[in-house]
């Protein structure tokens, strides 16, 4: 490669890295705090991400009839995001309900087996109740295709400042609840140490529904956003997603917000980066040798807090 | 004993007048107390437990010996009704194979606690090396110019040697890693290797000039050799079907033997307490990297076999995470750490999906467990008659009234597999785009089952949302999920997993276990 | 036997050990005392490998066990209790001994496998020492008890078990973490009774306790910690009647009054 087209192809890659840096981060964050607070590995949030994006999807087709609007094209993209979250958010908080809390103080191997098994029933009920096929937003429909801003020679698309900018400003709110907030606080205090939390009067199952909610809240966020920048979706995207978010959350140092906010970012970068410059028949790989790099260097993640061995 | 003033265990005679609840004796015998109780399945339990143990085990592998011959009858042809011979022997040598794999998962998971993500590529590893090792025709363009063909007998134990070695050199990497980090690292470590083999096709080997096909991507490497033993080479299903019962055995026995050992306690000390295990003078970290080889070595035996019955390494969804979940479901649905867990566990995820293949079967299932599962939450029974009236006494309502309103609400005809179904669907009202209806009320079967859930203590509520949730299972099944067979298989498996961790934690066979923090 | 010196550790800022010395000699009962905090169990945390002294040395039989696995530091021939009790609550009684003949047996996994001769006379021999073990604390641990899980018994039985299975490991010096915490006087007078035992019998102990009746009875010789510092040793008669030592029990009081 020439040093030319390098530079050349440079600005772009960097634009992908953090669309998809952006949706990664997103799903990470909601790993994250699940894990910070019941340290379980939640496979079904993958698909809670997915969940969101045909809620999202949903809301397109009801406002969209023969690819005309019915109302404000900006209304309806915030209709489909606060449906998604919502949305997501129930689903999450029944299955931490019914398939988690029973568990929670079984061999940790079990809840792991129990959300495998959320996995399953949240893909084929998708695949049953809606199609097994992907469903297209159909490119340029719901954002014009040329409806994009000039930065220098640069042409950004305005579909990825709306990816980048929703995740600022969920991340910011995020940041908010967690350290103003008295809820935010007490959910802090439970992932430091949840039975001491709990004997301190905290209402743990409370903490706990609500960190699932607005984990599933940020991932539906996430699929919705991923829904109009790459114009399709399927029954079972949630699974590759899903592990990347949890990698991202790994690398990030997994406990962490602003750690999964990072990993999310570093993971997109890096794989667009490889991508476009390297090889891209590996780039799924990459995340896995990237993690296992950052793990042996620092073991509890760029951001996590060291495990304390006490006797 | 020597010293009376050192026994404070009163005389049996005196124990009995005394309340035992609380003393040690009593605490240990809660498995048994709690056993005693679960009525039928009590009962049952323990007429099995009735019969002597070498009796129940011949009695077992006797039937699994005769199984080929039995299936191939046409009385048990007609009963199953889901194939011919030759694919209920597949599904024997399947199950098989996935007994002889949730053993050596047991082995990292159970025995060991290593949450091992990676494991299913070991199978995989072992796969591709049969077919560049022992296959005379396959070929790996320009590396390769014609097959290694190198006898069975010499390649599968090196198969064996060399992934039990992969598998210490990985947990070697990763062991460091605590917890679930290490599931992080292992996961990895299988998707880099299906990734790998679905891509690695035009890979740049020193010394070529042009690029080498390793693996022929996702269509895989066709046409390996059958395995040949002392000039005996296996050719068809039955014959692999005894050949994989033969390594079932084996590995049985070695892994049986191996935990009624020093090692197998070690494995367990290390599982049970870490710190406690190493100070009490166990190596751990070696214990676990032991763990690992086995198991690895036990996946590259089934892998290498597998690939030699199939005639072909197809990397998905062979060696993909899919199959990795099904094996952790078998070996913790069994029982962690128990090895007829596993075995039992094999059988029920492999054997259970095809039996859904036939419609009709399935229905019966459905319903049938769908109304034990009721009764059994229904107690007392009067309870489970009440409701289950109502639903019907409701939907012969719904049946008179919806017509006379509309009769177009009440003209869909879904298919019916048997006449269970017609009676249902003869119940049940049914409209003509009953698909789309479906659709949403297998959303709100779903709802339903869940609102009944949580409102477990208001009962009325509880009874009607129970009632609704009957009829949209009832209508979802015959409009929607019967119909698409493969989906629904995976769903019902989904079910399954979640219903039976919430209801048993420690899997079938397991114990359960106690920590005290 | 045992030779500890000049050793240092500290956890963040804070300086638990400070310059500790400490000797146990052959078949010599050693006490060690101190407040809540004081670091005894931390000193024995890092005789036994867990963690790593930040310097000073520690000997075992004239040889540095500085830096050693915890496991190959058991191999050598010394073996601990918890003081928060770390018995493998899922496995039996029995087995929970026969873990600690992990160290000096050595069947293979081919012989394991196989099920060699060898291999079944070295299982015969450790379940045989394992019930000698246990017989050491007469007929409680015994019978129907050998195949019921450890998490059945009772918090004095576990102690009983911890230490039958520190002795399974063959070794010469044991360090008892308060091993009569829990205890109702009438059990902890016959753990000190056993202690003196095993002391009769060849052991070397470390003993860790807070329990001065226990303390007073068996020990040869009491060292006295406070902030990790050892400020007396001697016999029990001089160690109670240490100025600085009653100071350190009770000192903090005098300054809160004050
Ligand atoms: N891993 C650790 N990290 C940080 N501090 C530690 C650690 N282990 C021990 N400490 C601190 O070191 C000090 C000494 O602890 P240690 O357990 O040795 O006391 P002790 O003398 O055994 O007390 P007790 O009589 O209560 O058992 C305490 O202040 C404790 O909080
Ligand atoms: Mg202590």
């Amino acid at each position: 490669m020439t040093i030319e087209l390098f530079f050349q192809l440079l600005p772009q890659t960097l634009v992908n890295g953090l669309t998809l840096g952006a949706v990664y981060a997103l799903i990470a964050l909601g790993y994250s705090m699940v894990y910070g607070i019941l340290k379980l590995l939640n496979f079904a949030h993958g698909d809670i991400y997915m969940i969101g994006a045909y809620l999202g999807y949903g809301v397109f087709i009801m406002f969209f009839v023969d690819d005309t609007a019915l109302i404000p094209t900006g209304l309806i993209i915030v209709l489909m995001l606060v449906v998604a979250m919502v949305g997501a958010g129930i689903v999450s908080v029944a299955v931490e309900r019914f398939a988690y809390r029973p568990l929670r103080y079984a061999p940790r191997i079990a809840p792991l087996i129990s959300a495998l098994g959320v996995s399953f029933i949240l893909q084929n009920l998708t695949q049953i109740t809606v199609s097994p096929r992907p469903l297209s937003y159909g490119s340029g429909t719901l954002i014009a295709t040329g409806n994009s801003f000039a930065i220098g020679d640069l042409k950004v698309h305005a579909s990825r400042f709306l990816v980048i900018g929703v995740t600022l400003i969920l991340m910011f709110a995020l940041t908010y609840f967690v350290t103003q907030t008295r809820l935010g606080r007490a959910m802090r205090a439970v992932s430091m140490d949840l039975d001491a939390a709990q004997m301190m009067g905290v209402d743990v199952n409370q903490v706990i529904l609500v960190t699932f909610f607005i984990g599933a809240a940020l991932a539906g966020a996430g699929g919705v956003l991923v829904g109009i920048v790459f114009f399709s979706i399927k029954h079972t995207m949630g699974f590759q997603a899903g592990l990347k978010g949890f990698t991202a959350a790994v690398i990030g140092g997994i406990g962490s917000i602003p750690g999964a906010a990072l990993g999310g970012l570093l993971l997109g970068l890096a794989e667009s980066f490889f991508s476009v410059y390297v090889s891209i028949t590996f780039k799924d790989a990459l995340a896995f040798v990237l993690l296992l790099i950052i793990l042996l260097i620092r073991p509890s993640g760029l951001l996590g807090q060291p495990i304390v061995k006490k006797v | 004993m020597t010293d009376p003033t050192n026994n404070p265990i009163p005389p049996d005679d005196d124990e009995e007048k005394k309340s035992k609840i609380g003393t040690d004796e009593w605490v240990s015998q809660v498995d048994d107390r709690v056993r005693g109780r679960s009525g039928v399945l009590g009962r049952l339990v323990a007429l099995w437990e009735a019969i002597p143990e070498s009796w129940r085990y011949t009695g077992v592998l006797l039937l699994v010996i005769a199984f080929p011959v039995i299936s191939g009858t046409d009385a048990f042809l007609e009963l199953f009704d889901i194939g011919d011979n030759a694919f209920i022997l597949r599904t024997g040598v399947r199950f098989l194979t996935f007994a002889i794999l949730a053993i050596g998962l047991n082995v990292v998971v159970g025995y060991a606690g290593l949450l091992d993500l990676g494991y299913i590529a070991f199978m995989g590893i072992a796969g591709y090396l049969y077919a560049y090792m022992s296959s005379e025709f396959v070929q790996i363009e320009g590396l390769i110019p014609y097959g290694l063909a190198i006898p069975s007998i010499v390649s599968i134990p090196l198969i064996v040697l060399i992934v039990a070695g992969i598998g210490y050199l990985i947990g070697s990497v990763s062991i460091r890693l605590a917890g679930d980090y290490l599931a992080i690292v292992t996961l990895g470590f299988g998707q880099v290797f299906i990734q790998l083999a679905l891509t690695a096709t035009r890979v740049s080997v020193p010394g070529f000039d042009r690029p080498v096909d390793l693996t022929r991507g996702p269509n895989g490497i066709n046409n390996l050799d059958d395995i040949t033993l002392f000039g005996y080479t296996f050719e068809s299903t039955m014959q692999y079907y005894y050949l994989f019962l033969l390594l079932l055995i084996i590995v049985f026995v070695v892994v049986n033997n191996i935990n009624r050992s020093r090692i197998g306690r070690a494995w367990r000390a290390v599982r049970e307490d870490e710190l406690a295990a190493e100070v009490m003078g166990t190596p751990t970290r070696r214990m676990k990297l032991l763990a690992f080889a086995i198991g690895a070595g036990i996946a590259a035996l089934a892998g290498a076999v597998d690939a030699a019955f199939q005639g072909n390494v197809v990397p998905n969804p062979r060696y993909s995470v899919l199959t990795l979940i099904n094996l952790y479901a078998m070996v913790v649905l069994g029982g962690t750490g128990s090895l007829i867990g596993s075995i039992v566990g094999a059988f029920i995820f492999t054997i259970l999906p095809e039996l859904l293949r036939n419609i009709a079967a399935a229905g019966v299932l459905f319903y049938g467990v769908g109304i034990i599962g009721l009764y059994a939450a229904l107690r007392p029974w009067r309870r489970f008659a009440l409701v289950m009236g109502g639903t019907l006494v409701g939907g012969l309502l719904l049946k008179l009234i919806v017509p006379a309103i509309n009769p177009a609400w009440d003209n869909g005809f879904p298919e019916a597999g048997s006449v269970l179904n017609q009676i249902v669907q003869g119940w049940l009202v049914i409209p003509e785009n009953f698909q789309l209806v479906g659709n949403i009320v297998t959303g709100l079967a779903i709802f339903f089952l869940l609102a009944a859930m949580f409102l477990r203590q208001r009962q009325h509520l509880f009874h009607v949302l129970l009632g609704l949730a009957i009829y949209s299972f009832a209508f979802s099944w015959e409009t929607r999920l019967a119909v698409e067979p493969s989906a629904t298989r995976i769903l019902v498996v989904g079910a399954t997993l979640v219903v039976l961790m919430v209801a048993r934690p420690q899997g079938l066979l397991g114990k359960t276990e106690v920590k005290i923090i | 036997m045992l030779h500890i010196t000049n050793l240092n550790k500290a956890f963040g800022g804070l300086q638990v050990i400070h310059n500790l010395d400490i000797q146990v000699g052959r078949q010599e009962i050693v006490s060690v005392i101190g407040p809540n905090g004081a670091g005894k169990s931390t000193t024995l945390n890092l005789i036994t490998g867990i963690y790593k002294p930040d310097s000073g040395d520690i000997r075992f039989e004239g040889e540095s066990i500085l830096g050693m696995q915890p496991h190959d530091i058991t191999k050598l021939g010394i073996a601990r209790t918890f003081q928060t009790l770390r018995v493998f609550l899922n496995m039996s009684v029995i087995e929970n001994v026969m873990t600690g003949a992990y160290c000096h047996t050595n069947s293979g996994l081919f012989s394991t496998i196989f099920r060699m001769p060898g291999w079944r006379q070295e299982e015969e021999k450790i379940r045989q020492m394992a019930e000698e073990k246990l017989s050491f604390f007469g007929s409680r641990l015994q019978g129907y008890r050998y195949d019921q899980p450890a998490y059945s018994l009772s918090y004095a039985n576990r102690r009983r078990l911890e230490i039958a299975r520190a002795m399974m490991t063959d070794a010469k010096l044991l360090l008892l973490d308060e091993p009569a915490a829990g205890m109702n006087p009438h059990e902890s007078a016959e753990i000190t009774d056993l202690i003196g035992q095993l002391r009769d019998e060849g052991y070397t102990i470390l003993l860790i306790e807070h329990d001065m009746n226990v303390v007073g009875k068996i020990s040869d010789r009491v060292a006295v910690l406070d902030y990790g510092q050892k400020i007396a040793e001697g016999s029990y008669e001089e160690v109670t009647t240490n100025e600085r030592v009653i100071e350190a029990y009770l000192g903090r009081r005098h300054e809160e009054l004050g």
